[in-house]
């Protein structure tokens, strides 16, 4: 039997495969209501900035970053230096873009340290249960009784003043939300009927686990990573600031500012204390406003 | 009440017991030797090794630890600083007071003030005061807290001139280290009073309440706020914990002689022992604070009582909705 085309069953055929194209899942959901809230798509978008001029810095400034010129010590705002020169004639503008990268950078690679491995122990606790979950959440517990930043100025100073060891000293110290955030969501998501119903029907742990697990217990991990990436910002430029992680003269907000407190007191070295400062301001704000859009686009029952 | 006061104390004792471990076990992992780091790159092997012998830091790891243990427990001994060579534990018995008025004063700040803007904002959802107050309260969460510090020097003292700049021998110094260490936890306490307070909002006993013709100010005062409070104590208590991290910039900032002050030093000047002990200290007494937070918890919260009275404490879930 031949089968039979119809120009009726094409068109059905087409609104089934865009259906099935535009299937709603927590994503798609929740992507539809961060799209209507204006200052997270502000937030996105400046973040979108931020990426780019980490990734391309030298589309931005035709300046190095460590070029001194004794010529221009404490430069004021101009044309020729956007934002001023420093105490060794560096332009300022130029060393805040490059230190985007080292800060976007590391707090990336300190967050995915911290999602793998507090990703482990959550999923570890909320499967097993039990002997399992009561050992892996007392040792959170533990952890998290330490205040984070201690925990990361002890673990930097440990591992020793370098970049790898900052990120590590970071993403260990903020193992323990992300680990309450997995097994929270893990535990959800698997007491959820349609898991159930999907098991019934005779799915296995493959489609259970990319199809009903993933999905549904993504949303409070982004919106955690979204926050711990601010968090992390900031962790990494107060570390900087006293001596820890990224060493001269490599440029890092928290270092600039470091180096502009020493002239805080000379009126005209402002844009040396100022600058570094806004450039780490509007991004972890801009986080932290996506974090709020985010985590109302997912759980709208706060809104 | 007494059993579940005795029994959060005791439960205080393996976490407690925990920090020490993983403090000391981060410090021992440390790459390099402590007798170059301390006699400088200048010394002969042989006074290393007699250093090494002196601190007993050829001895096997876990030895160590035994006697580390040992020395905390029965004489509140912290080791000596590498530099100073000073006892550590007199030196940060020395400074503890001051960081902790900082942290106490930074905390009252921020809870006289975050928990009215909180309170007022979700009252007045969407109106001015609401907006501004979250506004500002997301900048302050997003804020560099040792950034603003140098921003309220750059203002307050270079340009006006009101405050002075470092130190705290007069009162007026207390000022911008004081409202730079509370301005992180005063955002977070205004955001979380305002999520918790909305959310009580909408619960039936209010309606109730309102129905019955109860007084405005009695719904709010006593059935909104009475039950939105676990939410705004939790966060409490972990601002505290950030409160006395974030304080280790701000007290080399304001050149405030207290123990986030005496960390900064020692890290510059690789003093291990000083920096360990500085961070076990200030641990256990944020496990101490939050000790206390939970026992609020009991008292504020009747609930929390009955779970007790059963005979089986439940631990009792106040996530914080940050």
């Amino acid at each position: 039997m031949s089968k039979i085309h119809t120009p009726a069953m094409d068109k059905a055929e087409q609104k089934r495969q865009k259906f099935q194209k535009r299937r709603s899942t927590p994503f798609t959901d929740g992507w539809r209501r961060l799209k209507k809230n204006k200052l997270a798509m502000v937030g996105l978008v400046i973040i979108i900035v931020y990426a780019v001029i980490a990734i391309f810095p030298s589309l931005f400034t035709s300046y190095s970053y460590v070029t001194q010129d004794y010529t221009s010590l404490f430069a004021p705002l101009s044309r020729d230096h956007l934002f001023g020169t420093d105490n060794l004639g560096r332009d300022i503008f130029t060393r805040v873009i490059y230190a985007a990268r080292a800060s976007l950078g590391i707090s990336l690679l300190s967050v995915a340290v911290s999602l793998f491995f507090g990703g482990v122990l959550g999923s570890i606790a909320a499967f097993y249960g039990g002997k399992a979950d009561d050992i892996i959440m007392r040792f959170i517990d533990i952890l998290q009784s330490i205040p984070g930043t201690l925990l990361a100025i002890t673990l930097a100073m440990a591992l020793g003043k370098t970049v790898v060891s900052l990120m590590l000293a970071l993403g260990i110290s903020t193992i323990p939300p992300y680990a309450k955030v997995v097994r929270a969501a893990v535990l959800t998501a698997k007491d959820r009927q349609f898991v159930e119903v999907s098991k019934c029907l005779g799915a296995n742990d493959r489609w259970l686990i990319t199809r009903h697990m993933i999905p549904n217990s993504l949303g409070p991990i982004i919106v955690q990573t979204t926050f711990g990436i601010a968090a992390a910002i900031l962790m990494i430029s107060s570390l900087s600031y006293i001596g820890l992680g990224i060493q001269p003269p490599t440029p890092e907000w928290g270092s600039m500012l470091s180096d502009g407190k020493q002239f805080l007191q000379m009126g005209t070295a402002w844009p040396m204390t100022v600058i570094p400062g806004l450039a780490i301001l509007i991004v972890s704000f801009a986080l932290n406003v996506l974090g709020d859009g985010l985590r109302d686009a997912f759980d709208p029952r706060l809104k | 009440m007494l059993r579940y006061i005795i029994k959060r104390v005791l439960m205080m004792i393996p976490v407690i017991f925990g920090v020490v471990t993983i403090v000391f076990f981060i410090t021992a992992i440390t790459p390099g030797d402590p007798a170059a780091q301390i006699l400088g790159p200048s010394s002969t092997e042989a006074q290393r090794a007699e250093l090494r012998e002196e601190l007993g830091l050829n001895r096997p790891i876990l030895v160590q630890y035994g006697s580390y243990l040992k020395n905390l427990v029965l004489k509140g001994d912290l080791g000596t600083s590498y530099i100073r060579k000073a006892p550590i534990a007199k030196e940060i018995a020395e400074r503890f007071p001051t960081t902790f008025k900082l942290a106490c004063y930074s905390m009252i700040l921020a809870i006289v003030i975050g928990v009215p803007i909180g309170i007022l904002s979700a009252l007045r959802r969407y109106s001015w005061i609401d907006i501004a107050s979250m506004s500002f309260s997301l900048v302050g969460v997003s804020i560099p807290n040792f950034w603003f510090a140098l921003l309220l020097i750059l203002v307050f003292s270079v340009k006006i001139g009101w405050l002075p700049a470092i130190g705290i021998s007069s009162p007026a110094g207390w000022i911008l280290p004081v409202i730079a260490t509370s301005v992180a936890s005063l955002a977070q306490i205004a955001r979380t009073t305002r999520s918790s307070v909305l959310e009580t909002m909408n619960m039936d006993y209010i309606r109730t309440a309102r129905a019955k013709g109860q007084k405005e100010s009695v719904v709010v005062f006593k059935h909104m706020l009475k039950n939105a409070v676990i939410p705004i104590l939790t966060v409490c208590g972990l601002m505290f914990g950030m409160t006395l991290g974030g304080q280790v910039l701000i007290e080399s900032i304001f050149a405030i002689p207290g123990l986030g002050k005496y960390m900064v030093d020692a890290i510059m000047s690789n003093d291990y022992p000083c920096v360990q002990s500085s961070v076990l200290y200030l641990s256990v007494v944020f496990s101490v604070v939050s000790l206390i937070i939970d026992l609020l918890y009991a008292a504020v919260d009747p609930r929390v009582r009955a779970q007790f009275k059963s005979g089986k404490p439940k631990k009792i879930k106040a996530t914080a909705k940050a």
